[in-house]
């Protein structure tokens, strides 16, 4: 039976890229946190510019406990011959990187039934990644360290061990899916706006 | 799969990308559809010794049909306010219940449950 893609994807990891002439490390949940801490473009989604960027290659060289936000001082002249005239390159390539570090796997989350009421408030999603992993390894810095593709789904499959009912997508909604984006791209993207708009109201608790 | 002679309870249609025999149901991208039929004329009578000798069922094309709709939702204030009821292969149907959404990979997904009687075609004029 062929590996999931998502899954081999998380697992197998290519050698990091260079960006700024700076090689990064796996994208992990230490290196979110950070991006998310300091609102980076690449989390909130608006347009980065050319600081974000180097604020964001810092960022994703190092490893817990520490924090980093700007390249080692004195090699600003290297980072700026390698950004000169390609930024946009350079901006492609941390993105693909940070893409491919979101290897979440599929799945639906089907509520325990009879149970009713308001959804209460929980803690930020990359601590419960976080505890996730902890509980695996029982050391902080590797569970900040692990890439976030991977504590995507060992934190599923916590989730099933604790009786949570985690239901996998399969070949066939993920290719339906596929058509969908291919034949009717209006209404793909209608449904992913939804999904942005279901994940807001449910973290407000709506 | 086509029958003649026999009526297929409990089948499942689902339907293609901008399939125009899927049912309108605003704020929902109908993806699928599971069909029930049951008589809404049952009725038994006994004799004198508690044994059936009659029986009144509804004629087959009169049967309720029950149907649970699933598809992904674009729409999600669309999908909960409104939509009480649609029309699907010249039966209407009253919605009677609605799932809560729930996420599924790249969208949100949603059930609603309706049912048709035959002798409802539309709202009371």
């Amino acid at each position: 039976m062929a590996l999931d893609p998502v899954f081999g994807e998380a697992f197998a990891l290519l050698p990091t890229p260079r960006v700024l002439g700076w090689r990064l490390r796996p994208f992990s949940l230490w290196h979110q946190l950070l991006l998310e801490e300091i609102d980076s473009p690449f989390v909130t989604g608006t347009a980065p510019t050319g600081p974000d960027l180097v604020r964001a290659v810092a960022i994703c060289r190092c490893r817990h406990p520490y924090v980093r936000i700007d390249l080692p001082r004195g090699t600003g002249l290297y980072t700026l011959a390698h950004l000169a005239g390609r930024f946009r390159q350079h901006l492609e390539r941390f993105k693909a990187y940070a893409k491919q570090a979101h290897c979440r796997p599929e799945v639906t989350i089907h509520p325990p039934k009879g149970v009713t009421g308001d959804s209460r408030g929980s803690a930020p999603e990359v601590f419960r990644l976080h505890l996730s992993v902890l509980a695996l390894v029982h050391d902080r810095s590797a569970a900040w360290d692990c890439p976030a593709g991977q504590a995507e789904w060992y934190h599923m499959e916590a989730q099933r061990a604790k009786g949570v009912d985690v239901d996998y997508l399969t070949e066939k909604t993920r290719a339906d899916w596929a058509r969908l984006e291919a034949e009717d791209p209006e209404t793909a993207e209608k449904c992913r706006q939804t999904l942005v708009e279901f994940r807001r109201r449910k973290k407000e608790g709506r | 799969m086509a029958y003649d002679n026999v009526i297929q309870y409990g089948a499942t249609y689902e339907f293609g990308i901008k399939s125009a025999d899927a049912p309108v149901i605003p704020g929902m991208n109908v993806t699928k559809i599971q069909v029930g039929y049951a008589p809404e004329v049952n009725v038994k009578s006994q004799n004198g010794e508690g044994k059936t000798d009659s029986r009144v069922v509804d004629k087959p094309e009169d049967f309720d049909i029950r149907v649970k709709v699933t598809g992904r939702i674009t729409d999600l204030d669309a999908f909960a306010s409104t939509a009480a009821n649609f029309t699907w292969r010249s039966r209407y149907f009253v919605i009677d219940g609605k799932s809560e959404p729930r996420e599924r990979g790249a969208y949100v997904e949603a059930d609603c449950d309706a049912e048709s009687n035959v002798l409802i075609e539309g709202p009371a004029s």
